[in-house]
């Protein structure tokens, strides 16, 4: 009897804490997520409109080529926490944002990739982009805000 | 069940001797039940139907395969991304924002020192959980830790949402019995968590409610991220556009911070009727998992459908679901524990040459 109360205890807690987060908002900006319960909001916001707005940061050379820092550079293997840290830099301010851009410039003056060896300069930009007009190439520029820039020095 | 005295999980000899029906237990996506007597009233007759239903009989080694395949799975899932959870120690103190437990427990991060013990210990624990050894206590405490562990790495800023179906697994399988087969403790029959040989082959409703539930937690977690689509972007979503524009807008931010992403994506911009067709599958797929609790063939083509999303979701979107793209999450509907046999019989048959 008592193998069988511990079975629906248990059993009614999990189901109803797993189905519970259907009562969260779901809508932006007030939506409401967790870990590990969730309503599993990814990829249901509304989006008539490919319009992208997104904070990056990017690597400069002489010649104004530019590379788009990757996640590994900025936080970890992860391209939305990546995201997430340049987004909370830059709602914290400009100094934040100048001492973020001050460290990604030492990652990429120590970084032994090839790409990185030619960047002299690293930014940190807002972007609005359209997507499918980015993705197909038929618009690369979009419109960038520059929050902060600072030089890549490299000791000799 | 790790659990004070009075075992709750440990049976009495009635139980035992109902346990002892090996020969048509059924499988966790079967709603097929014995009749047992009861109460003749309409609640007597739902609560039977309930029972029948919940505590099915399952073998002990089912519950058992289910521990060695997860478990396994987050073990090897941890140890090959440490320098990922490694990389959390160092995160600047203001994109703490803590979730889930956390919230409560945790309102500051912890320093590098403890973030780096926490994962060692979540990865040591995993070790015995695993291989079934003092289940008691290593059971709840890996489940535990993973928790704390995940919702830790889920604590910066960014919810992903590649773990929940692994952890509440986890955790399921930590509070119950799932040692008493195939494991270090049901080898040593003097440990009080162990069972003994013959209850390794018996089945038994605690090894059965288990396995069920981590089947409806599988079947939520997707009837609600079916949900959220329509609750937010109404049957809009449908229509194809707004995927396509999330694929969309997916790929080109991946582009713009560097990262890897689908190739494939940018030259299927164009082809409306496709995303369509996928964002009608994806709906049906995750609206329709309540099929697959009506039996084990059902169970299958579902899970062919939804493995098949996700990995369409890594071709378009170079988004990886590994707990899902490897079956591991759907391991549950099946029985798990009968294929090592079957392998072994097919290897008997086919010797590849030497």
């Amino acid at each position: 009897m008592a193998g069988r109360l511990y079975a629906y205890l248990v059993s009614a807690v999990v189901l109803v804490a797993v189905a519970y987060p259907v009562t969260w908002p779901v809508a932006w900006p007030n939506a409401r997520d967790s870990f590990p319960l969730s309503n599993y909001p990814m990829f249901s916001r509304p989006l008539p409109l490919p319009s992208l707005q997104l904070v990056y940061a990017i690597g400069v050379e002489r010649d104004s080529t530019r590379h788009h820092l990757p996640p590994s550079v900025i936080a970890n293997e992860e391209v939305l926490q990546a995201r997430a840290v340049l987004a909370q830099t830059v709602a914290r301010g400009e100094a934040a944002s100048l001492a973020l851009c001050q460290q990604l410039a030492e990652r990429v003056a120590a970084s032994a990739e090839a790409s990185a060896a030619d960047i002299i300069e690293v930014r940190i930009v807002t972007g609005d982009h359209d997507a499918v007009a980015y993705l197909t190439g038929d618009d690369r520029e979009g419109r960038e805000r520059i929050h902060s820039f600072c030089p890549v020095e490299r000791t000799p | 069940m790790n659990a004070p005295s009075p075992d709750p999980h440990r049976p009495n000899p009635a139980e035992q001797s109902a346990a002892k029906q090996t020969a048509a237990e059924p499988d966790a996506a079967s709603p097929e039940r014995p009749r047992t007597p009861g109460d003749h009233s309409w609640f007597g007759r739902v609560g039977a139907t309930i029972d029948r239903y919940w505590m099915a009989p399952m073998p002990a080694k089912r519950l058992a395969a289910l521990r060695i395949a997860i478990g396994g799975f987050v073990l090897l899932y941890l140890v090959f991304r440490l320098p990922y959870w490694l990389s959390y120690a160092h995160f600047d103190p203001y994109q703490y924002q803590p979730i889930g437990l956390l919230a409560w427990l945790l309102p500051k991060p912890l320093v590098p020192l403890a973030v780096q013990g926490l994962i060692v210990a979540t990865i040591a624990c995993a070790i015995p959980f695993v291989l079934g050894w003092r289940y008691r206590v290593f059971g709840p405490l890996f489940a535990l830790l993973l928790l704390a562990t995940l919702t830790y790495r889920n604590s910066w800023g960014m919810i992903f949402h590649t773990e929940n179906l692994m952890v509440m697994h986890i955790l399921v399988l930590g509070l119950v019995r799932a040692a008493d087969a195939w494991s270090l403790d049901a080898s040593r029959p003097h440990v009080p968590s162990a069972a003994t040989s013959d209850a390794e082959d018996s089945a038994h409703s605690r090894y059965g409610w288990p396995i069920r539930l981590m089947c409806w937690i599988v079947v939520i977690a997707y009837v609600l991220a079916g949900i959220a689509k329509l609750r937010n972007a109404g049957m809009e979503w449908l229509w194809g556009d707004e995927l396509r524009n999330h694929i969309a807008i997916d790929n080109a931010r991946k582009l713009l911070l560097g990262d890897i992403y689908s190739p494939i994506a940018g030259p299927l911009m164009h082809f409306d009727v496709m995303y369509r067709i996928l964002a009608l599958l994806t709906v049906a797929a995750e609206l329709g998992a309540p099929l697959a609790l009506l039996g084990r063939r059902i169970a299958a083509l579902w899970v062919v459908v939804v493995i098949g999303f996700h990995i369409g979701v890594i071709a378009l979107m170079m988004i990886m679901f590994p707990y899902q793209v490897f079956g591991v999450a759907f391991l549950c509907f099946f029985r798990p524990e009968r294929w090592p046999a079957r392998l072994r019989a097919r290897l008997r048959r086919d010797p590849s040459p030497s």
